[in-house]
């Protein structure tokens, strides 16, 4: 019994040490629904010159958000377009991680009027 | 003692990785700055100073082989270099794809000869130049100032681009803000 107390308490530090470094490794993983509130702020900075602050674009040719346009694909091919860009829309691959991007597009899917 | 050291120096470790993909993009360049002084890594020829071509007007094109539009504007600036005097315009182009052999196959493959550089980590384009999407293009005067970033493809093949960048090399470098 008093041999079982040791052992116990002699790797009851790495136990406690393991445990944290678990945690803070789930903590910096990208869990959780897309949060519109921060891709609001990333639409600001990285969509709005073209798009339009309230999603109606400024140049001829993009889609009108207010009304939908351009929404009816899923997230994941949303993704993959603003990651790798296409026509006029340039890429962002490397320059806004996936749980960015994904916050953009929930963002953008509050627009329609 | 032992174990409060390694427990210190884990959970500064675990705080090292859970900062990693947080780390906030460098400012962007602002027009009418000096260009930063560049090493470039060459991707089929030796590296090169940015500053040492100076002296002649650069269109520096960032660029990625899974950027479609990127892909898309590559064959027109291929057309633009081999328009200009090496002495008057030249152009460059930094890959930042992870692999710099993707980049050398898609150049040989799309028989782009300009010179090209290498970025993988995108620590030039993203931390040094602040570049917020692909491709960018900087306009680079001959003294070193940055006139134009331009963000998105361009036609650079159309009278109107060619027109303005001529206008720039005569002297009449504002010209490129219809860029």
């Amino acid at each position: 019994m008093v041999m079982k107390k040791m052992v116990i308490k002699q790797h009851t530090p790495a136990v406690l040490m393991w445990t944290l470094l678990l945690c803070c490794c789930l903590a910096a993983l990208p869990v959780g629904a897309a949060d519109p509130q921060q891709g609001g702020k990333l639409y600001a900075k990285n969509c709005k010159n073209c798009h339009g602050a309230s999603g109606i674009a400024q140049m001829p040719g993009l889609p009108d958000f207010s009304r939908g346009q351009g929404l009816l694909s899923s997230d994941n091919d949303l993704l993959q377009f603003i990651r790798n860009g296409r026509g006029m829309m340039p890429a962002y691959r490397g320059l806004l991680s996936d749980r960015d991007i994904l916050d953009v597009i929930a963002y953008v899917r509050t627009l329609r009027r | 003692m032992i174990y409060a050291r390694r427990l210190c120096g884990l959970l500064l470790l675990a705080i090292l990785l859970s900062a990693c993909d947080q780390a906030p993009p460098g400012d962007a360049l602002s027009e009418g700055q000096l260009f930063p002084p560049l090493r470039l890594t060459g991707l089929d020829r030796p590296d090169v100073d940015i500053d040492d071509l100076r002296g002649r007007w650069l269109v520096l094109n960032v660029w990625a082989t899974w950027c479609g539009p990127c892909r898309e504007e590559l064959a027109g600036l291929q057309q633009l270099d081999q328009l200009f005097d090496e002495h008057e315009l030249r152009v460059l182009g930094l890959n930042v794809d992870d692999d710099p052999h993707i980049a050398r196959e898609f150049l040989y493959d799309q028989a782009i000869s300009f010179a090209n550089y290498s970025d993988p980590n995108m620590f030039i384009a993203r931390d040094l130049l602040g570049i917020r999407a692909f491709p960018d293009t900087f306009v680079i005067a001959p003294d070193g100032t940055l006139w134009r970033s331009i963000t998105g493809e361009r036609d650079w093949t159309s009278s109107s681009v060619i027109d303005v960048l001529r206008q720039a090399i005569n002297g009449q470098p504002d010209a490129l803000q219809s860029l």
